[in-house]
């Protein structure tokens, strides 16, 4: 096969997985841009008249901008607590002399698989004795839970790419031990805080069943829940539902696009030396 | 400035003894150098020196305060590294100015002090590049202007010069030399290369497992080495080693592989076996048999420039049951190697080819060994032990030698 071929031939393929990937993305933004009659016209209409009105509702009637706080809320403290554990854990795993450290990154990977129903029900009920039942630490605390080893592993494996002269440098040059990480360890460490924070984010912003599990009051529902609740018993509104979906994606969206760069070298990290 | 002093200092790796008890005084102002094989403890060393190595016993001193419990940044010194441990994030300028801005010194003056090391240390047009956009020597530059903008009590360096192309790391190491004896500061200086040991340092210590084999000015080290290790580690090409026996105490006499000794010795070693230790510049090679040299054949020949430079490695003849190899670094008068034709054919073994080794210059062994040739006994049971007979400047030697020379 000759080299334009092969060329054509490759983005051929792309394109096809590309297309696949992006379709249902395509498919509801197409139909949050449609009027309710584009919507359940038959045949199906491909192209939308670029009406907003399914946006203009999903707010007015179903209170989408509610659950987006919600979602800002719960993903957002997440995000952050998580990160923060997850900074002082992988810097102990990486750098400390602690025993059974294998022991400790294995039990985290371990954790980390099990299937969410199957702590659903002790989880329920360690929130409700606390009273933390549709409050947002009630969402917040299983989510750092669930999210932690995803962040320490992360974190570890960074801190320890960095070469320990650097710290020992620091601690010479009069930094102590939480200095020399916050000035020289974390900023060096940045793509894999950014992958680490965005990773977490899109999890807890994305997540459902616990949400739907913990939070049945509307005031704390989250996105997902949030969304998937306007559908009524005789209704369906589908333009709304579509609208809300976008609204959903798009803040993830973009910021995958804003730390494109990081985030690659962060998922690539330790693949080749730097 | 000030003196460093280890009183009976030990550390230990979990059951690991990685240094066995120290004791050492490092004199104010002084070059001091600790050199050895890698995996020695000397990086070790240096690093309980800075406090990021916790002491496992004893105390260490500065002046006459112990700092065992200081933290590195409360003990007043500055440390290079291999890797210079440039905070890459930061440029050049702000690499420089770290340690003062950890001080929290105002800025106009970090920014002179910053201007004062650059000048000194050619890095005035560098100051807004970060370290990835900087050649070897000149991140070297930087790490060392990061040290001294502190004027430390106390200067720490850990190979220093060791990822430095070999042009370069003579250059600096005059560098150095000559910034020590500017600044005065007391400067400890870790290495595996002994030629950078002898040529910076006041003073050397030789470690072997944990231990100090040797510790004296690097002329010293080299021509009186106090034990195997210490004579097989310093020195390029490395010293050669024969074995030999006592035939008799008073006067003393050696046999080396049927040639006789007898040189004069402060102590006499202990037991009838010894090693005799002969620097490679001290075998002066013939092209022409002289009856009274050992016969060889000369295996390699590997020139380094200059006609003394090169090594030439040669196999005794066998003599009882051994093939001894021999280097040497000193042609025949006159002559150069050319005499005497280098690789292995089968030209080699032609009576032309053969060679002599002339002299044995023999230094002297304490016959306290260190570690190293107890091991070895330990292990085979058979390697005869300690020490050794005439030193260099042993004027019946030279005498004795000369005297061969001349027959």
């Amino acid at each position: 096969m000759s080299g334009r071929a092969k060329r054509a031939g490759f983005y051929f393929l792309t394109l096809v997985i590309v297309f696949f990937s992006l379709l249902p993305f395509l498919w509801f933004l197409d139909t949050s841009l449609k009027t309710q009659r584009e919507v359940t016209a038959t045949p199906p209409e491909l192209f939308p008249s670029g009406s907003l009105h399914s946006y203009q509702s999903a707010i007015e009637q179903y209170n989408l901008l509610h659950y987006v706080k919600n979602s800002i809320i719960v993903a957002g403290a997440t995000t952050l607590i998580t990160l923060i554990i997850s900074v002082f854990a992988g810097y102990a795993l990486a750098r400390l002399r602690i025993k059974y450290k294998g022991v400790i990154m294995g039990s985290l990977l371990l954790v980390s698989m099990f299937p969410q129903i199957s702590i659903a029900g002790p989880v329920w009920k360690i929130l409700q004795s606390f009273g933390w039942l549709n409050t947002y630490q009630g969402l917040i605390l299983p989510y750092v839970t669930l999210t932690l080893p995803l962040g320490v592993w992360i974190l570890t494996s960074f801190f320890k790419e960095l070469p320990e002269e650097l710290e020992k440098a620091a601690r010479v040059d009069g930094c102590s031990h939480f200095q020399a990480l916050f000035k020289i360890i974390v900023p060096l460490a940045a793509p894999g805080v950014f992958t680490a924070a965005i990773l977490i984010f899109i999890y807890a912003w994305n997540e459902f069943f616990f949400a739907l599990l913990i939070m049945t009051q509307q005031k704390y529902q989250t996105l997902p829940v949030g969304i998937a609740l306007f559908q009524g018993q005789y209704t369906m509104p589908w333009g709304e539902i579509a609208a809300a979906s976008t609204v959903a994606t798009v803040p993830l969206v973009l910021l995958v696009f804003l730390f494109q760069k990081r985030i690659i070298r962060g998922l690539s990290a330790g693949a080749v030396k730097g | 400035m000030a003196e460093i002093r280890f009183e009976k200092v030990a550390k230990r790796f979990r059951q690991v003894s990685v240094i066995k008890e120290l004791n050492l005084t490092i004199h104010d102002g002084e070059f001091f150098t600790f050199v050895g094989p890698s995996g020695c403890g000397k990086s070790t060393l240096l690093n309980m020196i800075a406090g990021l190595e916790p002491v496992s016993e004893g105390r260490i001193l500065f002046d006459a305060k112990v700092v065992n419990d200081l933290s590195p940044k409360d003990r007043d010194i500055a440390m290079v590294f291999q890797s210079y441990a440039l905070y890459p994030h930061m440029t050049v300028f702000e690499n420089i100015a770290f340690p003062l801005r950890m001080k929290k010194v105002p800025k106009n003056r970090i920014s002179e002090e910053v201007t004062r090391i650059s000048g000194l240390l050619g890095l005035a047009d560098l100051l807004q590049r970060k370290p990835k956009e900087l050649s070897g020597g000149q991140r070297q530059r930087v790490a060392l202007g990061r040290a001294l903008i502190r004027k430390p009590e106390v200067f720490l360096m850990d190979e220093p010069l060791s990822n430095l192309d070999a042009r370069l790391r003579i250059g600096m190491r005059a560098e150095l030399k000559k910034l020590h004896q500017e600044l005065h500061i007391t400067t400890v200086y870790v290495t595996h290369d002994q030629s950078e040991a002898l040529s910076l340092s006041n003073r050397i210590a030789v470690i072997h497992r944990g231990e100090i084999q040797q510790c004296g000015a690097p002329r010293e080290v080299y021509g009186k080495p106090a034990n195997v290790f210490v004579g097989g580690f310093i020195g390029s090409p490395p010293m050669n080693f024969v074995h030999g026996m006592i035939r008799k105490k008073t006067p003393l006499e050696i046999e080396c592989n049927g040639r006789e000794f007898s040189p004069s010795v402060e102590r006499l070693p202990v037991s009838d076996k010894v090693i005799v230790g002969i620097r490679p510049e001290d075998i002066p090679v013939s092209s022409a048999q002289t009856g009274t040299g050992i016969e060889g054949t000369v295996m390699i020949t590997e020139p380094a420039g200059s006609s003394t430079g090169s090594i030439l490695t040669g196999t005794e003849r066998p003599s009882g049951d051994t093939h001894r190899q021999i280097q040497s670094c000193r042609p025949e008068k006159g002559r150069g190697w050319s005499g005497l034709p280098t690789g292995f054919s089968s030209s080699m073994l032609t009576p032309k080819n053969a060679c002599s080794i002339l002299t044995y210059i023999i230094h002297k062994f304490s016959d306290e060994c260190g570690g190293y040739i107890r091991d070895i006994m330990q292990k085979t049971q058979k390697i005869p032990l300690a020490a050794y007979v005439l030193s260099s400047e042993d004027m019946e030697f030279r005498k004795l030698f000369s005297s061969l020379e001349a027959s």
